[in-house]
This record gives structure tokens, C-alpha cells and sequence, in this order.
């Protein structure tokens, strides 16, 4: 067993998922699962082998990639926070800008 | 450059209007920089990689370390959750407590569950919680300062 057996049985497992319960998107939901498997391909590969070693159970295995998609959850919420701080910084700067640009206007 | 007084009072009078008409959309739309929620983090991932070591013994030799750190972290999360517009902070942390999720307080509640947790499990784990407290510790940092 190795990353490309996973890796393609699990693209035909959701291809089948998503023609029955997806129609609209399938091909969206297929991408989305290629690019996961592809972000987490080092973690995969590790665990494939810790798997094969015995050194990992099928439960340990189902908590692991569970805990993964926690951490997707919780990037995303980074990235989202980020670009409201990064919006916020740009308000900051327009403010201070007018002040600036009223204080220059006003003759000394 | 030399401005007519007429102009600038009419520049600096426009300038008011456009500002006190953005006023409502120049409120910040996300919090500022909290100290406490990063220190937090940075603790607590200190703690609970330390924790997480433990868990090759039984539980019940740790679990009122274990308690504590569930109850440390209900705190984090009751904390950020009270900072107006911090949701995304909040769900960071609620995503990592949740005894029911995959993080931390899962983690916690598994080894109650089985006593004992294998080193190899532990050690993959531990990768897990320090990357979900880094992307705490992320969002914090890049927050406006006050």
C-alpha cells in the first residue's frame, strides 16, 4: 500500500459520493478532495507506513485524519480573521491620512 | 504649498463630510491585538505537549491534570468569546476544546476512555495540537495593535 493506491481509491470512492449526492458540482467536490489529499500527502505517507508497521490502529488512523480536517477548520478561520485585520489596517491608514492631509491644508 | 485660506476651509470641510459620512464604515470590522489570548496559547501549547507525553500511563494517575487543562482551556475560549468581534479566535478555540472533536479535548476524552494512549499515536497527535495552537497564536499576531 502506498500514497498513490490511497490516494486514487479515495478519488474513485468520492467521484461515486459525488455523482450521487453532488450532481451540480461533482467535478468541484472531486478537485476539493484531490487538493486535501495533495496538502496532507507528507502526513499520509507517514501514516501509511506507521499503519503498515502496526504501529498505528485503524481508530488512531480515523482520529488522525479527523484531526486533520479540524485544522483545515481552523486555517481557514485564521485566513479569515487575517483579511478582516488586513482591512482594518487600510481604514487605519485612510483615517490617519485625512487628518494628516487636514492639518497640511489648514496655512500655519 | 501655499493654500488660499478659502479653499483649505472648503477642502477641510469636505474632508469632514467624507469622513463623517464613512464614519460607520471605518469602524473596524475585526478586534485589536490581545495579549492575554496569545500568552494563553503559547502556554498552553507548552502544557499540553507536556500532558500529551503522559498519556502512555493511565489516565487516572493524571486526571486532575487533565481536568485542569480542559477547564484552562474552557477559560481561553470563554475569554476570546467575550471580545466583541472576535468569533473567528472563538472558534479556533472551540474547535480545539471540543471534547467531541479531534483536537485537544478529544484527545483528552480518548485516553479517559482508554486508559492508556500507544507513543506512536501520541507523538503524531502532539504535531496536530502544536499546529492548532500555532494557528491561534497566528491569527493573534496578526491583529491590528492598539
Amino acid at each position: 500500500m502506498d500514497f498513490k493506491n490511497v490516494f486514487d481509491e479515495v478519488v474513485k470512492t468520492i467521484k461515486d459520493y459525488a455523482t450521487t449526492f453532488f450532481k451540480q458540482n461533482k467535478d468541484d467536490v472531486v478537485n476539493e478532495a484531490k487538493t486535501v489529499l495533495n496538502a496532507h500527502k507528507e502526513d499520509i505517507k507517514r501514516w501509511i507506513n506507521l499503519v503498515s508497521e502496526g504501529k498505528l490502529t485503524q481508530d488512531d488512523m480515523n482520529d488522525l485524519v479527523g484531526g486533520r480536517i479540524d485544522l483545515d477548520k481552523m486555517e481557514a478561520l485564521k485566513l479569515k480573521g487575517m483579511s478582516k485585520g488586513k482591512v482594518d489596517r487600510i481604514k487605519a491608514f485612510l483615517i490617519d491620512t485625512v487628518v494628516t492631509t487636514i492639518f497640511k491644508l489648514i496655512p500655519s | 504649498m501655499k493654500v488660499d485660506r478659502r479653499i483649505a476651509v472648503m477642502c477641510i470641510f469636505l474632508l469632514v463630510l467624507i469622513a463623517g459620512a464613512g464614519c460607520r464604515a471605518l469602524e473596524p470590522i475585526g478586534p485589536s491585538q490581545d495579549t492575554k489570548v496569545k500568552e494563553t496559547a503559547v502556554n498552553l501549547k507548552v502544557e499540553a505537549s507536556n500532558l500529551m507525553a503522559k498519556a502512555t500511563e493511565p489516565y487516572s494517575q493524571h486526571q486532575a491534570e487533565a481536568e485542569k487543562f480542559q477547564s484552562d482551556m474552557d477559560k481561553a475560549y470563554e475569554y476570546a468569546a467575550s471580545i466583541p468581534k472576535n468569533q473567528d479566535t472563538a472558534q479556533q478555540w472551540a474547535i480545539m476544546k471540543d471534547p467531541n472533536g479531534r483536537l485537544m479535548g478529544g484527545f483528552l476524552k480518548r485516553w479517559k476512555e482508554k486508559s492508556t494512549l500507544s507513543a506512536t499515536y501520541i507523538q503524531e497527535k502532539q504535531r496536530q495540537i502544536a499546529e492548532g495552537f500555532d494557528l491561534i497564536i497566528q491569527l493573534e499576531a496578526s491583529k491590528p495593535k492598539q
